[in-house]
């Protein structure tokens, strides 16, 4: 199937690139001056990044060089005159560091001007806040000691003239927001903000244009500040967690080396389609999901699965893009679209989990409008009460009510306690694909394990065969290598192996391939039924007495069978080994007093060892899919919370049933797996992890609730009550605020005691 | 303060210099210049980038110097 694809030498033929590809991202900023922002590879540490500045810097013509050491971006200004964009990244490479042009994502534009809109906010009401205040302190003053009237007017007035930007600049993202949720007829917390806003200012400017009563400017200006500054913190927690989901998105390369004949091109990988060909250099970022078509390497796939083993690939392997191609060229057949690559995937996951739509989420957000509504009519009922007792004071009152009320805890802290939560399991390789996943997996009653994959490595080796009479062992080989070609199971890898121990594998034509699921695999080769698979499977289809499947057996290992015409040709002893955190992990959820149940398919032998070699006593052998599905089945109803943890493929029925499920996966899985989470770099301490950061979610909820209930029911009566004057108001609420969002970005930090379990 | 601003132990004299700042009309307005000068400052910072990268400056005087 190979000699059609062109030789590995197109890889040494020169590089171009297509026009207009160059030219969406050279910037011209005049005749002479061009800036490109370059995505570079191969930067280990700040040492990497003045190599580059100064190696570049030494090019004639290239006038500007910064390395971002976090993004790991190169921003580089040429005179387009002497220089050409292939001549640089040229240099690049020969320096070691492979680059691609690089152009920033929506999402990621979208995230740096909320930034920059957030920290301008900030900026203004912070520098024109501080001339409110001092002001504000000379009127006070003033009040105290006495003061020309005339002065005092024009202070006003200069402080009038310093809050209008406050207003139409700083608030305005509150005014937006508010005026969202009346046209959608929802009540958000930006609400009452606005409303005591534009109560506050229109009340102090009639006094200052000469009417009786106060002026509340520096309360506006601190109230404005200090909200902005509690949602920037909220922001910047968000963006922390979603850090390592972005940083998949940051490194994957915009471009690719397309192969046409035996010339690359660079392309665009949004023009690459399904089925082409493209050729990644050693030390690039592979842009693409993809199969290894020619070319043997190994890939880090640290990106996704926070673990730095290289993993080999070898011709037919999967590669997923964002993975670093380690050792030498290799060619890529391109399998997915962008938006379907795994990173693409998972970036989707972690945007709808950041929407926050879990149940909690939706709950908290229900309360909170009642809350607002509740606000809104209390304000409303003390400033009338006010206006009967002292007309001076109700506005100070319904201020100061408006003000103080603090939703934060239901409409900022919870969905981002969730979004900080998904963060902490992505740093821990573990993808969540549910948002309810967090809120099930905190009370657990019972966990499920499949043995092969879960439990053991799922890596088999072929310890002993035994072949009928009349049969060459490289026949049976060559058999059962056809029969699991396209298979999945763990044992058809074993098989396959062997069948291409010197060179490719040789498969025989088999027709009809049918998997029979959990079971094993049949086809037909030259007219005759062939079968690979458990006792079951092969006693169904042989006829009459059969020596090697009725032999009494005496041995831990799992054991297959072939058959051929009906008769079972040969018994193939497989074994893989114990993941080495297994046992571990199993003693740390005894100790959580967990019940811990072990399923497999396997023959009573095999499962009881591994049962037994890792501290599970519940142990059910022999069991077919159907049969997994029933036990589970039966426990969940019976109102028992299981989680299912397995190969996210073979048992995903079960999966499905189970209140909440993990698959131990590889990332280059992850399309195929069914699951509500996968733990991507194939540790089981992830469980544990999870485990935790669920308890610890729940927990900084309801450390959340208490604080906000504790809170409100103290200052909304008190500022009912005409007890906290406005500038106080403003800041317990935004305390109260920074408390509650402090507390949800706390969730995204790894807990120390989680690792060092982890480490035992 | 605590007795309230009836009975501030100021002279008369005082009281009237208090009064009498009539420097504070042009100060203010000035000030208010002056005002414009930071907030234009602090846009021109944010707008120029100046507070995108806040994570590789302060590492880079850690790095090892070239040859």
């Amino acid at each position: 199937m190979h000699n059609q694809s062109p030789q590995c030498s197109a890889i040494d033929n020169p590089v171009e690139l297509s026009s207009t590809l160059t030219e969406r991202y050279l910037e011209r900023q005049d005749d002479k001056r061009t800036r490109v922002v370059l995505m570079v590879s191969g930067i280990t540490c700040g040492g990497c990044i003045r190599k580059i500045e100064s190696g570049l810097l030494k090019v004639p013509g290239l006038s500007e060089v910064s390395v971002n050491s976090v993004s790991h971006r190169a921003t580089i200004s040429f005179n387009h005159n002497d220089l050409t964009l292939e001549n640089i990244t040229g240099k690049l490479r020969e320096m070691g560091y492979p680059s691609s042009p690089y152009e920033p994502r929506q999402q990621e534009i979208k995230i740096e001007s909320e930034r920059r809109h957030a920290l301008l906010g900030i900026m203004v009401a912070a520098a024109l806040g501080m001339q409110i205040m001092m002001i504000a302190t000379a009127l006070y003053f003033g009040e105290a000691y006495g003061i020309n009237e005339s002065l005092r007017t024009m202070l006003e007035y200069v402080a009038l003239l310093l809050t209008i930007p406050i207003m139409l600049f700083s608030a305005r993202p509150f005014f937006r927001q508010a005026w969202n949720n009346v046209k959608n007829r929802q009540a958000g917390m930006d609400v009452p903000v606005s409303l005591a806003l534009i109560a506050a200012f229109f009340g102090s400017a009639w006094t200052t244009v000469g009417n009786p009563g106060q002026v509340y400017y520096e309360s506006i200006a601190m109230f404005v500040l200090l909200l902005l500054c509690a949602r920037f913190l909220e922001l910047s927690a968000r963006r922390h967690s979603l850090r390592t989901v972005l940083k998949m998105e940051k490194s994957i390369p915009e471009s690719a080396m397309h192969l046409v004949g035996d010339q690359t091109v660079q392309v665009d990988v949004r023009e690459l389609g399904i089925g082409d060909r493209i050729v990644i250099h050693p030390g690039e970022i592979i842009p693409v999901d993809g199969t290894v078509e020619m070319g043997r390497t190994t890939a880090d796939e640290s990106l996704l699965t926070g673990e730095g083993r290289p993993v080999l690939k070898t011709e037919g392997s999967h590669v997923v893009a964002g993975s670093v191609n380690l050792e030498s060229p290799i060619h890529v057949l391109v399998t997915a679209s962008v938006s379907g690559f795994v990173v693409n995937r998972i970036l989707r996951l972690a945007e709808t989990a950041q929407a926050g739509k879990s149940q909690t989420a939706l709950m908290a957000d229900r309360i909170a409008s009642h809350f607002i509504v509740g606000i809104l009519v209390l304000a409303f009922a003390s400033g009338v009460a006010w206006w009967v007792i002292d007309p001076t004071l109700w506005l100070a009152v319904v201020i100061s009510t408006l003000v103080v009320a603090c939703p934060c805890a239901l409409s900022l802290a919870t969905p981002a306690t969730f979004v900080a939560a998904m963060g902490n399991l992505s740093r821990q390789g573990i993808v969540t694909m549910q948002s309810e996943f967090l809120e099930n997996a905190c009370t657990l009653d019972q966990v499920v394990f499949d043995k092969t994959g879960t439990l053991t490595t799922g890596v088999f080796e072929l310890k002993a065969i035994e072949v009928l009479e009349g049969w060459e062992e490289s026949q049976v080989l060559s058999l059962a290598a056809s029969l699991n070609q396209h298979s999945y199971h763990p044992f058809a890898k074993a098989f396959r192996d062997i069948a291409g121990k010197d060179g490719a594998p040789e498969y025989l034509e088999i027709e009809d391939l049918t998997s029979q699921t959990g079971s094993g695999i049949t086809g037909s080769y030259r007219g005759e039924q062939v079968a690979i698979g458990s006792s079951r499977l092969i006693g169904s289809l042989v006829s009459g007495p059969d020596g090697l499947l009725e032999k009494k057996l005496h041995t831990d290992n799992s054991v297959c069978y072939l058959a051929y015409g009906g008769r079972t040709v040969a018994r193939f002893e497989l074994d893989d080994t114990l993941r080495e955190d297994a046992r571990a992990v199993i003693q740390e959820l005894r100790n959580r007093s967990l019940n811990l149940i072990m399923l497999s398919g396997d023959s009573k032998d095999a499962a009881r060892r591994v049962a037994q070699d890792v501290g599970i006593d519940d142990c059910h052998a022999e069991m077919s899919p159907g049969e997994k599905l029933e036990f589970v089945r039966q426990r969940v109803d019976s109102g028992k919370r299981v989680m299912v943890v397995g190969d996210g493929i073979n048992d995903a029925p079960m999966a499905a049933l189970a209140t909440v499920s993990i698959a131990m996966g590889e990332a280059s899985d992850l399309t195929r797996l069914h699951s509500d989470a996968v733990m991507l770099n194939g540790r089981m301490t992830g469980i544990l992890g999870v485990i935790e950061v669920a308890r610890r979610t729940r927990r900084t909820i309801r450390q959340n609730m208490s604080w906000a209930i504790g809170y409100n029911l103290l200052a909304i009566p008190c500022a009912m009550f005409g007890l906290i004057p406005p500038w106080l108001a403003a800041i317990g609420m935004s305390t109260s605020s920074l408390i509650v969002s402090g507390n949800a970005w706390k969730m995204g930090r790894p807990r120390s005691r989680c690792q060092t379990e982890a480490g035992n | 303060m605590e007795n309230g601003p009836t009975t501030l132990p100021l002279s008369n004299r005082s009281r009237e210099l208090i009064a009498r700042m009539d420097i504070l009309y042009l100060m203010i307005p000035l000030s208010l210049l002056l005002i414009v000068l930071i907030v234009g400052s602090a846009i021109w910072a944010v707008l120029t980038g100046q507070f995108d990268d806040l994570d590789s400056p302060p590492r880079r005087i850690l790095d090892d110097d070239e040859e």
